[in-house]
């Protein structure tokens, strides 16, 4: 069985949830268990940890590759 | 005719050739015999004055002459000397005033060329000096504007952070988790 951890921004409604779970079922072809996490830091979109992968769909996140390419 | 006998005559009556003479000699009281007698004495007493006297005195003038004649040799030669060691010292003065010139003007040269290769270094050490400068006031203004940039940058993202945090709505949150979703099908 698999461990995803969805961080969010703020509570996630259902349907968001339901596109995330049908997105990462597609991928695994064994069980699949989600873990729903709040970070108010991340400003606003949602960090997914499947694995050893992280899919960065934050704000936060955006603003770091932002402030890296100023450099 | 008183006829006296004389011993220089040999008490002998002479023969004059010539009657007139006769007369003056005896006028004179001189006879033939007294005659040649005095003028063998005379030629007597040349011959000895010539010997004893003449001669020697000769002797001693020519000596004399040839002393004088050495001394004005000498003289002639140490003269001639005189001159050409002249000559000599002039040539040597002369030679000394040029070595002189020579030596003055080649270290008037050597100065110069000192002077022109100080001031020339001197020309390349200040350019490398301010080529320095500029390089480094380059390179200072480079990283002046790369910090102004970051601290631009930096700044900026904090206004969109606290933006965003203030701003962004549950829709616009929806929005991106779909665009992510279908971005990360795509891949």
């Amino acid at each position: 069985m698999s461990d995803i951890y969805v961080t969010s921004a703020a509570e996630l409604k259902i349907e968001s949830r339901k596109k995330i779970e049908q997105f990462f079922i597609k991928k695994h072809t064994d069980a699949v268990n989600f873990v729903y996490a709040v970070d108010k830091s991340l400003i606003g979109g949602v960090l997914i940890k499947d694995g050893e992968r992280f899919y960065d769909a934050t704000i936060r996140g955006r603003l770091a590759i932002v402030k890296r390419n100023l450099r | 005719m008183i006829i006296e006998v004389n011993p220089f005559c040999w008490g002998v009556k002479s023969n004059m050739p010539f009657p007139i003479c006769e007369n003056v000699f005896e006028s004179l009281g001189l006879g033939w015999w007294e005659i040649l007698f005095h003028t063998v004495n005379l030629i007597i007493l040349v011959v000895a004055l010539w010997f004893l006297l003449f001669k020697p005195i000769k002797k001693m003038i020519r000596k004399h002459k040839e002393k004088l004649d050495d001394v004005f040799e000498k003289n002639k030669k140490l003269e001639s000397d005189a001159v050409k060691m002249k000559d000599e010292y002039a040539a040597l003065i002369e030679d000394a005033k040029k070595e002189a010139v020579k030596i003055s003007l080649e270290a008037a040269q050597n100065a110069k060329r000192k002077s022109e290769e100080t001031i020339e270094n001197a020309n390349i050490h200040a350019k490398n000096i301010i080529e320095e400068a500029k390089r480094e006031t380059k390179v200072e203004k480079e990283r002046l504007k790369s910090d102004f940039k970051d601290a631009v940058g930096k700044l900026g993202v904090e206004i969109a952070e606290k933006v965003l945090e203030r701003e962004i709505s549950e829709r616009d949150n929806n929005d991106i988790i779909d665009k992510c979703l279908k971005e990360w099908e795509d891949e």
